[in-house]
């Protein structure tokens, strides 16, 4: 599925990564203009030109033109359907792949209008490990019951990929699981319909602001488990603080490097009490690797 | 009566070019007024559903008569089939559909202007751009109407008449 990458690339990218590249093992793709291609793998990172692999500074040189029309075609050409996404510095394309963007920031009233000169691209390849889990799914029962989890780690260490496989599991195992999926990355909805297997009995919520998607859920979906990725907004409190008087079950994640770090923000106050415990994650091992599960205490 | 079969043929043929002529004049107000009214589809379907622009001309392409129809159609192919052009290629390749059809060097100018913008930017400014053209168009339309009903007529007779004009030369 990686390998329908290539045909959200500019031609040109197109020619020089064509049968070249492993797309099982390639973990992101970086395009800056004027700069060499680099392509990151879970060991190392290097370059590619027309003669094939080498190293980053002997790599293809990306130009404006190659960026301009890798993200027409990344956005169907159709700016205006995405602008949300593109002004948060990001878009999703099909199979779940997220595209970082960099260029001249155009403000208005303080806020982002849109971005232009694009300058530079972030591909993250989005891949599901079935069974990602393994070792972590244990570890949310507590006597035979479900626990609410936060997963902590610093980006990169499989944090999307490990909810993915949780809410596979814990779906099929019988459960009703709602994803709110604000990036399309859990899933990887493409038109509405999952890219990647979430389960027999996982719905969906995609594309929609945590906050109003928990909402969403508890109206609607009746749910025992709500899934969600990096919860840190402090509306994103306020609805966790709803799910506690629901008692509905929350797996999420957030972006952080120790249980502390997380603690001090704002949403934790509001809503953090709903969580029972964090698992703290790194790449120690590869991405995945279980630090740390801490008992989650609510501060004062 | 040999002459007589050639005159009739000479008459006939002349007055088919006539037909021909006038029912391009009538013909190219009809094809402004449906691609105005693909315009405004496109604008709806930007505005309330932000639908992607391949997925918004498939649609449109139901909705409206031939020619403006394959024209949207063969835009909205060359967007899907992941060669790699970009909007402007794909709206500059469809127009020969146009051109085919019978629109004139004047409205293909003004048609071309909106593939340099469209889909490149948020919804408010596309629909800035597809109200301009439309509005452009419309004129054309007018234009092209009034031109119509100047010329329909005159070429409906002046076949006929030349035919017999060229009748009358021979004999």
């Amino acid at each position: 599925m990686a390998s329908k990458i290539l045909n959200q690339l500019a031609p040109n990218l197109r020619d020089i990564l064509e049968n070249r590249v492993d797309w099982d093992t390639v973990e992101e793709l970086r395009l800056r203009v004027g700069r060499p291609l680099v392509i990151k793998d879970k060991f190392q990172e290097y370059g590619m030109n027309f003669f094939g692999k080498c190293q980053v500074a002997d790599s293809y040189c990306v130009t404006t033109d190659d960026l301009n029309r890798s993200v027409q075609i990344m956005t169907q050409n159709s700016w205006y359907a995405i602008d949300e996404e593109i002004r948060a510095g990001y878009l999703t394309l099909a199979g779940g792949h997220r595209v970082g963007i960099c260029g001249k920031v155009v403000m208005e009233k303080g806020e982002i209008k849109t971005l232009k000169y694009i300058n530079g691209l972030n591909i993250r390849i989005a891949k599901q490990v079935i069974g990602a889990a393994k070792l972590v799914l244990p570890k949310l029962y507590f006597n035979n019951k479900l626990s609410s989890t936060l997963i902590i780690s610093p980006p990169g260490c499989g944090k999307t990929t490990l909810l993915r496989d949780i809410s596979r599991q814990l779906s099929n195992s019988g459960m009703d699981v709602v994803i709110i999926d604000e990036r399309s990355e859990i899933a990887a909805c493409y038109q509405g319909i999952p890219q990647l297997d979430v389960g027999l009995r996982t719905d969906v919520i995609d594309g929609c602001p945590k906050a109003m998607g928990i909402m969403m859920a508890l109206r609607g979906m009746t749910p025992q488990v709500i899934v969600t990725d990096e919860i840190g907004h402090p509306d994103d409190g306020y609805a966790l603080a709803d799910v506690i008087r629901a008692g509905v079950n929350v797996i999420s994640s957030c972006h952080g490097s120790s249980l502390e770090a997380v603690q001090a923000r704002a949403w934790v106050q509001l809503g953090g009490s709903v969580f029972t415990q964090a698992i703290i994650l790194s790449r120690r091992n590869g991405p995945g690797t279980i630090e740390q599960v801490l008992k989650w205490e609510q501060p004062e | 009566m040999l002459r007589l079969i050639g005159a009739v043929m000479i008459i006939a043929a002349c007055g088919l070019v006539g037909i021909i002529v006038s029912k391009s004049y009538l013909l190219r107000p009809k094809y402004l007024h449906d691609l105005s009214a693909a315009l405004q589809l496109l604008e709806t379907e930007i505005n309330y559903t932000r639908t992607s622009l391949p997925e918004a001309c498939t649609i449109i392409a139901k909705q409206i008569k031939e020619p403006v129809s394959q024209f949207f159609t063969c835009f909205a192919e060359s967007l899907k089939n992941e060669s790699g052009v970009n909007a402007q290629e794909a709206w500059d390749n469809s127009l020969i559909v146009l051109v085919d059809a019978g629109f004139l060097k004047q409205d293909i100018e003004i048609i071309k202007q909106l593939g340099s913008v469209l889909g490149r930017s948020d919804a408010a400014d596309q629909l800035k751009h597809i109200t301009a053209l439309q509005k452009r168009i419309q004129a054309l339309a007018k234009a092209a109407e009034l031109e119509r009903d100047k010329n329909v007529r005159l070429w409906n007779y002046l076949g006929f008449c030349i035919g017999a004009l060229v009748v009358l030369l021979l004999i």
